[in-house]
């Protein structure tokens, strides 16, 4: 804002014109909308109402109008290399591929997620799984070994993070498959109540490509076509600074990719398992109060109905593991009472009884056993032995399988099909 | 639809120019232009269509009935008029945008008066643009009722004015005196040279925005999250962060806008003049979004009384105005603040020029504006009252040099903000810039372009389209 004793602004770069004539409209630094100050320093017009003084607005600098042909080829030329510099990033991604989400397969992916190491993991096995745990990450402490211990069959882990998750446990049992074509094994699935939210596929399995492509998330560089869908499907992270970083950073450091540890390596064991951790109580009052908030939201702000997307994902993967002559274990995994009795307000025993409700009704339709453990006092648990509001350590999980089995009668027999579909 | 998304720079706006140019001039290009517009508007959110149109109606009539009955001069009728024009758009904002602030304020009375029931929370959706459309149609009724421009060739003309796509989201305010002539002009025709200029609008102004002020706002943002651990270092760097950010993010905005007006043959307004190297408050305000400080100046300030009346007066009416301003900026106290502290600014400017205590050494009247504006703009960054207190605490050393030790300037950010303040202070502003059809030109600014546009891949809002 000007005080009207201050001198008029001018502009440093507006287009001189040293044309003796007048400006035409059209041309460069013709002052549009000049208009007038208030005569402020004399008595009020006459008129009754205020006149501006004349005060010129200045256009912006342009290119000459006389050099219209060379304009043209400026605009051409620019036009031209911004497309050259984004179609040679994109290329350069598209090689790269350091997440894994064109599957060029070129290189070593610079995200190594929980998805990457147990599929790692399924294909480093000796033998096949005859048992199968599947599930979110409440699922990930369900102990082979113990399992193995108590039933006999050779069990592997194949709980992945993630709530929701339906899809994902159809991507595992056909990574499984296709890896392990003639095995049949047992499931015991871990349903969480949460497992219905509404349906999105993890960009963590979308990520890898060896599970994205049983959910749709990505296609395998096959053909120019696919590369091209699987491109366009892709585009925010292929038309990315960011990923040409990262991009970068793999060709530059590709040896150290390929040996690079993440966390989940570490963490997690050759039969899937999360490693074991003692429970402590520094880390209780760090994770409960973000359990708390996080279930909240999601519960006032998210999930206020089953969604069929992911009803969609569920049935596909009981037909598939009917179809294998197994009856899975479908158990509704616990929650802390604690925060059960903040939740149940927000929503979660409807969407409990929905839940309960839906899986029954589909009890004549497939072939499966299910036990509801969300409340933990049946099977006597430890409440001192939750990390947060959901995440049992293994000693309240032993005692989830103990009860499991003897509800059920233990994990029911295989039949595989005649036809060795 | 954001000026900085795919859709808007690949599809709408080539497509756009392409068939803007191949309508027949006159009143079938205003209409596709006024189409095109509500198209971009309804991207955003189609419902507050019918509130733009009512308004511009609205707006248009009382326009009309002013422009034809300047004879009868400031009579009662069209002052009646005018004042009913005016507070229709005052009404208008009032309701969408200061509701719910007024509700919490009269709210927070009530509690210091004891009583126990809250009023019921007012949540209302703002619709995007508002505070731009109402001061446009008001300055319309304003310039009207002065007899300071012709009146608008038809209605098609003035709705085009006010829907006009590439100032209607966030600016600048542009007055019916300066794009109406432009749009009433039939003999414009397509050239290559307003392109080429266009396009090398468009990518300053996208660069600004995407390779420079996207880049601060992590950092910035984390550091203003944090306020209560701010040290020495990281309050400051906070400061001058936002305070750089802002304006590559506003000012690259109004390049995009002056560009894509270019286009389709516009010329928009000058918005933002290094406002940096401002010497005093005032020249501040000459130099900072030109068009808000100019509307307030002719539709506020001088109905005001502007400076006539002495001393006294021109610091009431400076404060008023600034007061006003700030709280054109957004319903909270923190914006009225800042806006406050502008008017103290620029009134301790005018007193110490009339009593001859403004420092003469140009240098040190730069860096005390500088530093001025800093700090007001730590008012208008932060979320509360209490968060500006902490950070201005920090900034003058009362948590320590490195605060609670939590918070590290990353390098990244002081780097940003080392080559800021030197492009600020030493670098010509895109105004001062002579476009040139040159190919090694068209080279830079299309890798530039491309750059920026790589960097598109989030959805990242301009900060003055939610004001």
């Amino acid at each position: 804002m000007t005080p009207p004793d201050e001198p008029t602004p001018t502009t440093p770069g507006t287009p001189a014109h040293d044309d003796a004539g007048p400006l035409r409209p059209d041309e460069p630094g013709y002052p549009h909308g000049a208009y007038e100050e208030p005569a402020i320093e004399t008595a009020t017009p006459p008129s009754g109402s205020l006149k501006l003084k004349q005060r010129a607005v200045p256009d912006p600098p342009e290119i000459d109008q006389a050099q219209g042909r060379k304009a043209f080829w400026f605009v051409l030329a620019l036009v031209v290399i911004t497309l050259v510099v984004v179609a040679g990033v994109v290329a350069l991604n598209v090689v790269a591929d350091p997440y894994g989400t064109v599957g060029t397969h070129l290189f070593p992916t610079v995200t190594t997620s929980d998805r990457t190491v147990k599929a790692d993991r399924i294909e480093a096995l000796k033998q096949p799984p005859q048992l199968v745990v599947l599930g979110s990450s409440r699922s990930m402490r369900y102990e082979p070994s113990y399992l193995e211990k108590k039933t006999g069959l050779r069990t592997f882990n194949a709980g992945v993070n993630g709530i929701g998750g339906t899809a994902d446990a159809w991507a595992m049992t056909q990574f499984i498959h296709e890896v392990w074509p003639d095995s049949h094994p047992a499931y015991l699935w871990m349903v969480d109540v949460e497992s219905f939210v509404p349906f999105e596929v993890q960009a963590r399995t979308a990520n890898e490509p060896r599970l994205a492509k049983f959910v749709g998330a990505a296609t395998a560089g096959k053909g120019v076509v696919q590369l091209a869908k699987a491109i366009w499907q892709n585009r925010t992270t292929e038309f990315s600074l960011d990923t040409a970083k990262d991009s970068a950073r793999l060709l530059i450091y590709r040896k150290k990719a390929k040996n690079s540890q993440s966390k989940y390596q570490k963490q997690i064991l050759a039969d899937g398992v999360l490693k074991q951790r003692l429970w402590t109580k520094k880390e209780w009052s760090r994770r409960y109060p973000n359990s708390v908030q996080r279930y909240s939201d999601l519960y006032k702000n998210v999930y206020h109905k089953i969604d069929p997307q992911s009803q969609t994902y569920f049935e596909k993967t009981l037909q598939f593991m009917n179809d294998q002559g197994a009856t899975p274990l479908i158990v509704l995994t616990p929650i802390n009472p604690k925060l059960a009795k903040i939740l149940n307000p927000l929503g979660r025993l409807q969407r409990h009884q929905q839940v309960v409700s839906y899986l029954e009704s589909l009890q004549g339709k497939y072939d499966f056993k299910f036990l509801d453990l969300t409340d933990p006092s049946v099977f006597g648990f430890d409440p001192k032995q939750f990390y947060d509001g959901m995440h049992m350590t293994t000693i309240n999980t032993e005692k989830a399988i103990d009860y499991i089995l003897k509800k059920t009668g233990g994990v029911p027999p295989v039949k595989p099909p005649a036809s060795g579909q | 639809m954001l000026l900085n998304s795919y859709t808007f720079l690949l599809v709408f706006l080539p497509v756009v120019v392409v068939l803007y140019w191949l309508v027949p001039r006159g009143y079938p290009r205003m209409l596709f232009l006024i189409a095109a517009s509500l198209v971009f508007y309804g991207l955003w959110d189609w419902r507050y269509i019918p509130l733009l149109l009512g308004t511009t109606l609205v707006d248009w009539a009382a326009g009309h009935y002013l422009a034809r009955s300047a004879a009868e001069g400031a009579s009662r009728r069209r002052k009646l008029i005018l004042a009913a024009a005016v507070a229709i758009n005052l009404a208008l904002l009032g309701y969408f945008k200061y509701r719910g602030f007024f509700a919490d304020s009269l709210d927070g009375i009530f509690r210091l008066l004891g009583a126990d029931e809250p009023l019921s929370a007012i949540k209302v959706l703002l619709p995007i643009g508002v505070s731009f459309y109402t001061f446009a149609g008001i300055s319309y009724a304003v310039d009207m009722f002065r007899g300071q421009y012709p009146k608008a060739k038809s209605v098609i003309h003035y709705l085009a004015w006010v829907t006009l796509f590439p100032y209607i989201l966030a600016g600048p305010i542009i007055r019916y005196g300066h794009v109406g002539e432009q749009l009433e002009r039939s003999q414009q025709k397509f050239r290559w040279a307003l392109v080429g200029t266009g396009l090398f609008f468009i990518v300053m102004g996208l660069a600004k925005k995407m390779l420079v002020a996207d880049m601060m706002a992590p950092y910035v943002n984390d550091l203003f999250s944090h306020h209560a651990h701010l040290g020495l270092w990281s309050g400051w760097a906070a400061a001058l962060g936002y305070t750089l950010q802002l304006y590559f993010d506003f000012s690259g905005y109004s390049d995009m806008a002056v560009g894509v007006a270019l286009m389709i043959g516009l010329r928009f307004p000058q918005n933002f003049d290094s406002p940096y190297k401002a010497v005093n408050p005032s020249d501040f305000w000459r130099r900072w979004h030109m068009t808000l400080s100019g509307w307030l100046r002719d539709y506020l300030f001088i109905p005001l009384g502007g400076s006539r009346g002495g001393a006294a007066r021109t610091v009431r009416n400076l404060l008023l105005t600034f007061l006003l301003g700030g709280l054109w900026h957004g319903p909270a106290w923190t914006f009225v603040f800042w806006g406050l502290l502008w008017g103290v600014y620029q009134s301790v400017h005018v007193l110490a020029k009339k009593y001859g205590f403004a420092p003469r050494w140009v240098w040190l009247n730069r860096i005390l504006t500088f530093v001025a504006a800093t700090v007001a703009w730590v008012f208008f960054r932060a979320s509360s009252m209490r968060a500006a207190a902490d950070v201005l605490k920090a900034m003058a050393g009362f948590n320590g040099v490195s605060g609670e030790g939590i918070l590290r300037v990353a390098p990244v950010l002081a780097a940003f903000i080392a080559g800021g303040l030197l492009w600020v202070n030493l670098l010509p502003n895109s105004w001062q810039i002579q476009p040139r059809p040159k190919l090694r030109y068209a080279l830079l600014l299309g890798v530039v372009f491309a750059t920026a546009l790589l960097a598109l891949s989030k959805p990242s809002p301009f900060l003055y389209v939610q004001f």
